[in-house]
This record gives structure tokens, sequence and C-alpha cells, in this order.
């Protein structure tokens, strides 16, 4: 973590502008120059991109097919790549293609700039945004227990297949009712959870008054308006240009 | 002199508890009493009503835990189902069985300011208990760190100081040494006889007898009632 | 419940193994173990000592990153985990993670029947293992409502009805009262004189010293100590 700390709430700023920004910008240069900059960002905060790549490899390769099926079959006058008479990818459908690409690295690059601060800095900083408190809570337990819950979902794919089941020789009429016994436990330790969660919580007064107090105060400092103040305005300069600029 | 001082801190009297749905009583006319300092045991065989009788001690049966119940339950000469929530976790502490289903935050601190935020305490205050209850556990040191890190005998610590920072006079261990190792339930003993040293009334839930030498009496939850210990389950 | 196969050398055997789960964090350094059939063998050790990796490991659901692991003589470095399913068995310290079915008959049938089984062979072979297991009144019964106890012999025969020779059980007796870890312990012992191995990863001292053929000691990722009766 970097020693002089951000507020999460500067950081939620940077992330919906880079967003906001690569989703309306439509040329094709500007969209790259995000990526550039949420890219550098990112390394900035200090994401682990080696470690994160490779453990959303399969996202990537989906966010790669997704992009593809982006780019064919797009009408355009400059046709790239023809087969048999059809016009299969095209200048445009190309353009389109690679922004759809890297408006979804961005997305996924700013979440892991979002993970780099403590979460539930992160819930005090929306809460202090007048967000409820319920709703910041609950997004938050349950941050904490995906990571549980991946971890049986594994157990539970493992146990089934120990009882000799090859998942890659199941028939397709039967995947169906494989899945529903392999999520079956899972689910079931989410509801018993769930239960002795809301028991905790309860003994400990959770909703007991109609407001509570948080002994976690976030104080926006100057650094922090002073990021948050450039970050907008800079993105509203690209966003413009993007739009006023030719090519 | 208050009504608290001069009362009985846990009594039941002639409980009955049906779990939704089922179609026996798991509680069948269960009658206790429990004095102050006590560091009572129930033990039992699984499934015997021990953690039931425990929910309807603390009021969370059947608010949460759906079911009908009959009968009296009091603390501090108080019926149970009559106080409020804030009233009930400033009385009455719980400590449950799985360390991983009470603890949910990404700190230690926020895990033990989490009881007396939800009682809007001053800031200072909840300062204050924070590190009370963490001296008290002597786990002062992880303050700022991440509870996931840690053994189950020291989550469990940790479980017991986000309760202890409510300061309730009544605490309920719901299998609380089950899950962990022989460290572990070395810890929580050494805190069990230290509370009762402060003057805690405390109900310990076990089916595993060596975990019951730190109680003064054992009772025996044996079909849907309570008897005496008298060597078997 | 015996292996047809025939072979005579140890049911499981490691030669050399060493695991980790990242670079430097060595769980198991060096160890090499045979287990044979009709034995209990507890694995005992503090936590950390590399107990549940070694179990992981002979299950197959860990790969070991040098050193073999052979089972019944064929070496399991190419093996798929539903290939080690049918050779031995591997019981979560919690039931609940390896039960999938809507009641206890389908519990122990569903693999077969995935597997192309008749569901009226498998149903009888089903009803067998759950007489053996005192289950059989429960056939119909929601898994999820059994004790635990009852949780834990029904996992035992799901994975029985696979045929393996060999059972691995981590830490079975955690949050087991006396009289149903007795229980346990009589149905582990009944089923290695039946001629099943058992290794069986404990803390319950009581159980090593009256069921184990075998102690295995383990500390800091190695065998600190072996002693056979």
């Amino acid at each position: 973590m970097k020693k002089t700390k951000l507020d999460p709430r500067s950081l939620l700023v940077i992330v919906l502008c880079l967003s906001t920004a690569v989703l309306v910008a439509q040329n094709i240069y500007f969209v790259l120059g995000i990526g550039a900059a949420s890219f550098a960002i990112a390394l900035a905060f200090g994401v682990d991109f080696i470690r994160l790549v490779k453990r959303f490899r399969r996202i990537v390769y989906l966010l790669l097919v997704i992009s593809l099926v982006q780019s064919i079959f797009t009408p355009d006058t400059n046709v790239l790549i023809r087969v048999f008479s059809v016009n299969l990818v095209t200048e445009k459908g190309l353009l389109m293609g690679v922004k759809t690409f890297v408006r979804m690295l961005v997305i996924l690059t700013s979440a892991s700039i979002m993970t780099t601060v403590n979460y539930r800095e992160t819930v005090q900083g929306l809460v202090q945004w007048k967000v409820p408190y319920l709703l910041a809570f609950m997004v938050s337990v349950a941050l904490r227990f995906l990571p549980i819950f991946a971890g049986e979902l594994k157990d539970s794919l493992t146990a089934l297949q120990l009882r000799g089941i090859d998942l890659k020789k199941i028939p397709f009429g039967k995947k169906l009712r494989v899945y529903v016994y392999l999520l079956t436990p899972v689910v079931m330790s989410v509801l018993k959870r769930a239960q002795t969660l809301s028991m905790a919580m309860e003994a400990r007064a959770f909703g007991a008054y109609p407001s509570r107090v948080s002994y976690l105060v976030l104080k926006l400092k100057a650094r922090d308006y002073i990021v948050q103040l450039t970050s907008v305005l800079l993105s509203a300069a690209y966003i413009t240009g993007s739009f006023v600029l030719p090519l | 002199m208050t009504a608290e001082q001069t009362t009985c801190p846990v009594e039941v009297e002639n409980l009955y508890f049906r779990y939704a749905g089922a179609e026996k009583n798991v509680l069948n006319g269960v009658s206790l009493r429990v004095s102050e300092g006590e560091v009572l045991a129930i033990a039992g065989l699984s499934g015997s009503g021990k953690s039931t009788l425990c929910y309807c001690i603390a009021g969370l049966a059947p608010r949460l835990v759906k079911g009908r119940i009959k009968g009296a339950v009091r603390i501090f000469s108080e019926d149970v189902s009559e106080l409020k929530t804030a009233e009930v976790a400033t009385r009455l502490g719980i400590v449950f069985q799985e360390p991983d289903d009470q603890l949910f935050s990404p700190t230690i601190e926020d895990e033990v300011a989490f009881g007396p935020e939800n009682l809007c305490l001053p800031r200072e205050e909840i300062g204050r208990r924070i590190g009370e209850a963490l001296e008290s556990v002597g786990m002062a040191e992880y303050r700022m760190g991440n509870p996931e890190n840690l053994s189950g005998g020291q989550k469990q610590l940790i479980a017991l100081a986000s309760v202890l920072s409510m300061r309730p006079r009544i605490l309920i261990f719901d299998e609380t040494m089950s899950q962990i190792d022989r460290t572990g339930k070395k810890r929580i003993k050494d805190m069990i006889n230290k509370l009762r040293a402060e003057g805690k009334t405390i109900l310990m839930v076990e089916h595993d007898f060596d975990n019951m030498d730190v109680a003064d009496r054992i009772l025996v939850m044996r079909g849907g009632k309570l008897h005496p210990y008298d060597g078997a389950l | 419940m015996e292996d047809a196969r025939g072979f005579g050398g140890p049911y499981v055997e490691l030669e050399n193994v060493c695991f980790s789960y990242r670079l430097g964090d060595f769980r198991l350094r060096d160890v090499s173990l045979a287990f044979d059939r009709a034995r209990i063998t507890a694995v005992v050790g503090q936590n950390g000592s590399g107990k549940t990796t070694l179990g992981k490991l002979m299950a197959g659901i860990l790969k070991p990153q040098s050193g073999e692991i052979r089972l019944l003589g064929e070496a399991t470095k190419q093996m798929g985990l539903h290939e080690f399913g049918s050779k031995i068995g591997y019981l979560f310290q919690n039931p609940e993670r390896q039960l999938f079915a809507q009641t206890v008959e389908e519990e122990v049938t569903f693999a077969q029947e995935l597997l192309g089984v008749p569901p009226d062979a498998a149903r009888e072979k089903a009803g067998g293992l759950l007489r053996a297991l005192h289950l059989d009144h429960l056939k119909k019964a929601a898994p999820l409502k059994l004790s635990r106890g009852e949780k834990q012999r029904l996992v035992i025969a799901a994975i029985l009805v696979n045929g393996p020779g060999f059972l691995l059980l981590d830490e079975p007796s955690t949050a087991l009262d006396p009289e149903r870890k007795a229980a346990l312990y009589g149905m582990l012992a009944r089923l290695c004189e039946q001629g099943i191995g058992i290794a069986v990863i404990t803390h319950d001292d009581g159980f090593v010293k009256r069921y184990a053929h075998r102690v295995v000691t383990m500390e800091g990722g190695r065998v600190v100590r072996d002693e056979k009766d």
C-alpha cells in the first residue's frame, strides 16, 4: 500500500472518471489512451497485474471472444477480411472490436484499483457519501464470503469427481443434473452461514436503533480534493476532445 | 439497590420449544437457575437441544430461529421476549461454534467495534472498549490485523472480544471449543476462569467432557429436559 | 468390498514426495511412506505439520512437485480425480461438503447412475451398503437433516459404492460426541476387518491408542516417527 494514502472516495472518483471516459469516448486513439492511462494508474497504486492476469485468465479469454464477435459482420465500405464472398471483418468492425476489448479491460482495471483499499474503508466512504449503511454492509459481507464460497465450490467439485464422475465425459442431457448436484452443498452452506451470521449480528445489537455510529471516520484531505477535482476536469476535457477533434 | 443486583442472572421456567415444521419438541419442559458468577456446563449428545436452549435464553429463538415457544425465560428478572435488541445485547453475549461465521470485518478493530457502533456509543467510548476487550483476551497486538490470518483459537478469542466490548454480565459459549485445537481450547478455558473471577455468569454448552473441567456445575440435556450429571450423557 | 486386482504390494505408496503451495512454502519434504490394506494408520501432528497435505496428495486432490505416488503399483501422475475415486476414498472434515443429493438413497446411487449403471442395480448395491452402515431406515430422508455422525456414515457409504480398497479420513471425530465417536471408530474397525485400508488424520489420542495399528507422526512436513504395532 502506498504510504501517502488516498481516501477511498478519491479512488472511486478516479475509477468512475476512467470508466465513464472510456465508455463515452468514440475516437479509437482516445479509447486506447484511456486504456494506457488506467493501466499506468493501476500500477501506480500497486496492483499486481501478473498475479491478476494469471487468476483471471479465463475472463480475459472470454473478453477476447466477445470482442471478436463484436468485430465481425459489421457493414462498412472498407473490407479487411473476406471469406467465401462474405464480408467478415471490416475496418469499422475491427475498430469496434478493439474498442470493446479496451473498454472491458478498463472496467476490470478499475475494479483492481479498488481492491487496493481495505473494503471496510470503501464501505465507510460510500456511507459518508450517503449510501444506506445496510446496502454497503451487505456488499461488504458478500465480499468477505466470496472467497470462502469459491473455496467451497472447489471442494464440492473435487468431492464430486472423487465419486468417479468425469466431468468432461458427462452427456449433455445430464450436465444440468450434475450442476445441481455440484451446487447443492454450496447453497446449503450459504444458507447455514447466513443464519449463524444473522444471529451473531443480532446478538451484537445490529439494527437496534435506526442509525449507528461509525468508529472509523474518513476525512478528505487537501490532496483528495486535488485528485478528485483533477480527475473530473481531465475526464471532461478528454471526453470533449474525443468528440471535437477530427480523426 | 437496582433489580439487577439482587436477582438471578438466568432463569428458565418450564421451557418448551419446537422448531417450525418439526414434529416433536426439542425442549420438553426445561427449568434452570444460574447463580451470578457461576460457570454452568450443559452437556448432551448432538441434537439434544443444548444450542436451542442457548438461542432461547439469548432471545434469538423464536425471533430469528423460527419455532413455537412456551414457558418463561428471564435474564436479571426481565422476560427476554420483552427486552429490546440493545437491552439483550448489553446483558448477554454469545460466542458460537464456528469462528468463520461470526467474524465478518476486514480488521479486528472493526470487528470488535461492531457491537458498540450498533449501540450508538460515542466514538471515544468505542475506542476505549475496543482496547479493553482486546487486552482482556490478550490479543491487543493484533488490533489492526486481518482476522482471516488467525488460528481457530485466536478467531474465537476475537469473537469473544467482539462480545465483551458490549460489556455483558452473562456469557454463553455454544460449543465454542469444538472446532479448535488443544492450544486454542486452553486459551478459551483460561478466559472462562478469568471472566468468572470478574463476576460474570457463564453458560457453556459442550459435548466433550475434556472441555468441562472449568465448570462449577454440570447438567445434562436428555429427552428435552435437564438432568443432574451422573457420569453419563 | 475387496479389490479384485490382486496386486501384492502396498495399496498406496509415496516415494520422495515434495509439495509446496508457493515457492519456498514447503508443506511436505521428501516423504516416503507405504500403506497397506486391512490396517488402520493414524496420522498425527500439530497444525501445519503437513498431515492434511499428505492426505490430499494421497487422494489425488493435490499433485506433488517431485517424487512419485503410486496406487496399487500404478503411477498416479496422469490420473484424473475421477480415477482416484474408484481406488481411494477421501472424507472431508465437514461431511456436508460432500452431500449432493435430495435423499439418502440417491446420495449413494446418483454417481453410479451417471456412470451408466442401471438404476435397479445401483439401488441394490446402495441398499446393501446402507444396511451395513445402519442407515437403511433413513433411505428416504434428506441427507442434510441427519445428525453429523449419520452424515459421515452416509458419505462413507457413498464413497464405498465405488469399491475403493482404501479410505482416508480428515479429522472425522471433530464435533462428534463421545457416543458417536465410538460408533464411527467401531465402524472403521469393521471395515478394516473386511480388508479396507484406512488412514485417519486425527488429534484424538484415544482413537490412536485403541484402534490404530500404526502411527505416523508428522512435523514440519516430514515424517518424524513411524510406529507399527
